[in-house]
Order: structure tokens, then sequence, then C-alpha cells
């Protein structure tokens, strides 16, 4: 995990404009990395992406989604609902339980609805996965969560209005695969973030200390 | 004939005919269903822009076409 404060030796050494621009120059993103990083659930100063309510001048040091793992139930569900037809429909064609007077189309019918129905099972998981993030620029904390297709939740702090950021791991699954909870504490009366499910939270809390240290010492010069 | 013996008969004498009625019905809440989802999909993707963002957009706009051929093959087909 690279200090993203500190410049590389080849970073430009003229003032910068902001931590972002430093944390950019310390952390040059490979091909590889942009070519994976779309569904990706952490991005580490992602390339080419950008949100609503973005600033000029802000960039984006961290993007989180729920690590992949949490999409495993409906995956598995989906998977059953492609194969179970393979097996359901013939044996129903066989067993002549559809009565004599509907007509033969009626298990074309039935194939299409049921991979409509599925189609639209995966996309709405999908885009309720994809969609559902935590950004973390360089001057704020951004958590956008749709609950639903129709119902969507923006929340927003500054950096310097964070007061305490911890992670909360347990349990096999999230320690074997490096996920957990991350709760941002502000200073405003009960407004608490929480990331759920984000992979490496620890790394999530030492970046997003190390934004609220360079706050502190931008405020303080 | 009262409103028990009326639904008695029709179910006795047309059980094809509600079972289509039913599957339209479903057809075009899928249709409506799908033609919101294609519009959520473009404000989300308005709201976290990524480069794969109209790939999105364009497989919920497949999504919309694949309900409206099932629903307009019921109709013709079915």
């Amino acid at each position: 995990m690279p200090d993203i404060f500190v410049s590389s030796p080849t970073a430009n050494t003229t003032a910068s404009s902001g931590s972002g621009q430093d944390v950019a120059r310390a952390n040059p993103p490979n091909k590889f990395h942009l070519h994976r990083q779309f569904f990706s659930a952490y991005h580490f100063m992602p390339e080419g992406m950008r949100f609503e309510t973005q600033a000029p001048g802000e960039s984006i040091i961290l993007l989180l989604r729920r690590h992949w793992i949490t999409n495993f139930f409906w995956v598995a569900i989906t998977v059953i609902f492609l194969i179970l037809p393979l097996i359901l429909f013939p044996v129903v064609a066989i067993s002549g339980i559809i009565p004599k007077q509907f007509p033969g189309s009626i298990l074309t019918l039935l194939v299409f609805v049921w991979y409509l129905l599925t189609f639209s099972y995966v996309l709405v998981n999908f885009v309720l996965w994809y969609f559902t993030v935590a950004i973390v620029t360089n001057e704020r904390l951004v958590e956008i969560d749709f609950i639903n297709i129709l119902y969507k939740k923006f929340a927003e702090t500054r950096i310097a209005r964070i007061e305490d950021v911890t992670n909360r791991t347990g349990g096999f699954i999230r320690s074997l695969l490096d996920y957990g909870d991350v709760i941002v504490q502000t200073a405003a009366k009960e407004v608490m973030f929480e990331f759920h499910s984000v992979p490496h939270p620890e790394q999530v809390v030492r970046i997003m200390n190390e934004l609220m240290e360079k706050e502190g010492e931008r405020r303080e010069s | 004939m009262t409103i028990e013996q009326f639904i008695t008969t029709f179910l006795q004498t047309t059980p094809f005919a509600i079972i289509k009625i039913l599957v339209i019905i479903l057809l075009l809440l899928h249709l409506s269903f799908s033609f919101v989802l294609m519009r959520q999909t473009k404000l989300m993707t308005h709201v976290v822009e990524a480069q794969i963002s109209p790939l999105l957009y364009s497989i919920s706009i497949i999504h919309l076409l694949s309900s409206l051929f099932v629903f307009l093959w019921t109709m013709i087909f079915f």
C-alpha cells in the first residue's frame, strides 16, 4: 500500500493545487488496473470515473462498493434459474401435465417469461450493486446508496468534519476475504456514515486518517 | 345468474382465455418495469459516471426490447 501523500521521485516538484494531485502522481495507474477496475469493489485513484456533484479540481481518492462475495447469493440463484428450465421444462413437456386445450406455444412462452424474469433479476441486482458506492475525495466523503431502483440516498460530509473512522470486521468469510464495515463519525449530531462490506477496511481507515491529518495540517497552516 | 355462478361458468368454459389475460397483464407490468429500469439506469449513470456506463445503459435498453418482444410474441402467437 503506497503512502498516498508522498510524491514519486519523477513527480513534478512544482506546487500542487490539492492533495488529490499528490496522490495521483504517487500512484500512476497501470494498464491492467485500468481494464479490470470497472467491476472492482475497491478503486484507489480510479481513472475515468466521475460522480454527479464532483467539483472542478476535486479528485476521487477511493471509490468503494460492497465486496464481490456479497453478490454470491443472487449469482447462485441466477445460476439455478438458468439451469432449472433445462431440466424442468422437458419433464413438463413429456409428462403431459399441461391440459390439451392449451396451445403448444405455452411452453415457449414459459421459457421466454422465465428467462425474461431472470434477466430482470440479474440486471436489477447488478445495477444496484454497481451504483451503490462510497466515494472519498480529497475534499469530502460521499455516500450514494441505491436502496432500490426508485429510491436513492445521497449523503456527504467534508473531510474537516470527520471526527472518527473505525472499521469493523469479524467472522470467517470476512477475515478470509478481507472485507468489513467502515464507520465514519462526523462532527454533526448523530450523523454517521457506514460503508458496509467494503474490501480492505483497514486500508480505507488508514487513507481516511491520512486525509484527515492532511486537512488538519492545511487548516493550521 | 349470480356473480359466483358467472365466475364458475367462466372459469369452466374459458380457462385458457383467463391465463392469456393474466399473462398479458403480467407482461404489461414487466414492460413498464423495464421502462422504469431503463430510465433509472440512465439517471444512475449520471450519478456515477464510468466508462462502462453506456454499456450498462445499452443492456437496460436490450432488457426493455426483450420485454417488448415477449409481449408482442404473446399477443401474436399465444
